[in-house]
């Protein structure tokens, strides 16, 4: 974004659009997953499907993919946002502010503006493929889990890096290697069967747990620059 | 003035700060002391990252703890300096004047400032992951001046730079130091010598000494001599405070309370500031 008037004048937008600016060409990754790769993926799918002489689109295939890639970038923002507050080399400078005690605002208008764009890609799958509002309603419940997680390892291992390893751990286990008798353990719904409201309700201790963990998160964000 | 009144500070169990009082007016105050003695901790205690454990910090009558406005008229440069290096120096600086909370219209024109007068404005544009070491402490100055702050507090600022880019550093605090407190943390003693008004010898977190530097280098009067080195088992409760070449042969600069026949030197801030740390 070099020589873009808007990064020279960073100073006039509010500290949560600069945090978002400074990401520069960062900040169009997840972009370029949601409204290319995954509709690119999602055409690719339905393809392959009918030269195999499918009528039906891959529906419990696209669901699925939408939700492994939404869930896990939307962690892609508060993470390079986050490590320069965590592990920046002086970042105890940036502890000398109030902002730095409260870093949670950040991390959250990330969260809705993230699920906002997954919105517009459902709309777009619901007017192809039919409707995806119980799709997205999981891929809202394992945004949240997995931002509450983060922003909370991010303060408990002291490492924004570590955070992500770890939910990215979870994460594949969960999406490709989780056997069979312990798919109870995953968050990623491959079929929502006849009642999908039921499959959707069942994941809702997981949202309380979410807010519980954010909490946590924002407690020893509080209390960070006293270890620091 | 700046006061710290019996400050204590422990991590866990180690006392790391123990009672430490002192009155900083305007002035240049050189903190020195060895690994671990606690002048980092004592800096990130006034600048309220660390809360302390007992005693009060004290700016112009009110408690530093209470709230952050005494955090607007601080500047901090920490010992590691390195934040936003995809950043120009421009956003960067831009964007710590946000953190601040200077009022944006004045951001552009105080970025400018400060970026000048640590001599850097031709690197404005330029990001900071491509500056020299000795560049970025000296943008990281520059942050730190940021809001023209009445405190300066810098740890370890000339650490691994060169002798030129001391001498700047030097410079810039002699440019701005009018009407400051300004707390420079450092091992080097020699920049103590150049820039401070008064030093402050921490030791194991309490004060060993506070004064200028002429009183520091009272301290060590009768206490610096000079042996050769094959003499050394002659002096055995001498402390070698520094080896030498001179004429082929070598001596031995020792401290001690006494050194019958040694050959007497006049103490310089080193000698002294060593004469303090091993209670000599």
């Amino acid at each position: 974004m070099k020589g873009v008037k808007g990064m020279k004048e960073m100073h006039k937008r509010s500290l949560l659009v600069q945090d978002f600016l400074r990401l520069r060409w960062l900040f169009f990754v997840p972009l370029a997953v949601l409204f290319l790769f995954l509709p690119f993926s999602a055409w690719q799918r339905c393809e392959a499907f009918r030269l195999m002489g499918a009528t039906e689109p891959p529906l419990r295939e696209l669901m699925f993919d939408s939700q492994v890639w939404c869930s896990f970038f939307s962690l892609w923002w508060p993470f390079f946002i986050l490590k320069e507050y965590i592990e920046g080399d002086g970042n105890e400078l940036l502890f000398t502010t109030r902002r730095a005690r409260r870093l949670l605002p950040v991390v959250l208008a990330g969260m809705v503006l993230w699920l906002a764009l997954c919105g517009l890609l459902m709309v777009g799958y619901s007017v192809l493929f039919g409707s995806m509002v119980w799709n997205y309603l999981m891929i809202v419940i394992q945004t949240v889990l997995y931002t509450a997680v983060f922003f909370f390892l991010c303060f408990l291992l002291r490492s924004a890096v570590f955070g992500m390893m770890v939910v990215f751990i979870y994460h594949v286990f969960a999406a490709y290697f989780l056997p069979q008798d312990m798919q109870y353990l995953s968050i990623f719904v491959k079929e929502f069967g006849e009642f999908p409201h039921e499959t959707v309700v069942s994941f809702w201790p997981l949202v309380l747990c979410s807010a519980v963990v954010l909490l946590l998160g924002v407690l020893l964000n509080r209390r960070y620059r006293g270890t620091l | 003035m700046l006061q710290l009144k019996d400050v204590e500070k422990r991590f866990r169990k180690k006392e790391v700060l123990k009672k430490i009082s002192l009155d900083l007016e305007d002035g240049v105050y050189g903190l020195l002391g060895p690994n671990g003695s606690g002048k980092t901790t004592m800096m990130r205690c006034i600048l309220n990252i660390y809360r302390l454990n007992g005693g009060s910090i004290l700016y112009e009558g009110e408690n530093v703890a209470a709230d952050d406005s005494f955090l607007k008229h601080v500047g901090y440069l920490p010992q590691k300096f390195g934040l936003f290096r995809e950043l120009t120096v421009r956003e960067m600086i831009g964007y710590l004047a946000s953190l601040k909370k200077l009022p944006k219209e004045q951001i552009p024109g105080e970025v400018e400032r400060c970026v000048e007068l640590v001599n850097l404005s031709d690197r404005l544009d330029k990001k900071v992951r491509t500056l020299s070491g000795g560049m970025i402490r000296r943008l990281g100055i520059a942050q730190a001046l940021l809001g023209d702050p009445r405190v300066l507090i810098v740890d370890e600022p000339t650490a691994g730079l060169d002798p030129e880019e001391r001498m700047r550093f030097k410079n810039i605090i002699s440019q701005i130091k009018p009407g400051k407190i300004i707390i420079i943390s450092t091992h080097i003693v020699d920049d103590v010598d150049a820039l401070c008004d008064h030093i402050v010898v921490l030791d194991k977190g309490s004060v060993a000494f506070s004064g200028t530097s002429g009183q520091l280098k009272e301290l060590g009067a009768g206490k610096v001599f000079e042996i050769p080195e094959e003499a050394l088992p002659s002096y055995p409760g001498v402390y070698v405070a520094k080896r030498y070449e001179r004429n082929g042969k070598v001596f031995l600069c020792v401290l001690g309370n006494d050194a019958p026949g040694a050959v007497p030197l006049a103490p310089d801030l080193e000698a002294s500031y060593l004469c303090v740390l091993k209670h000599i």
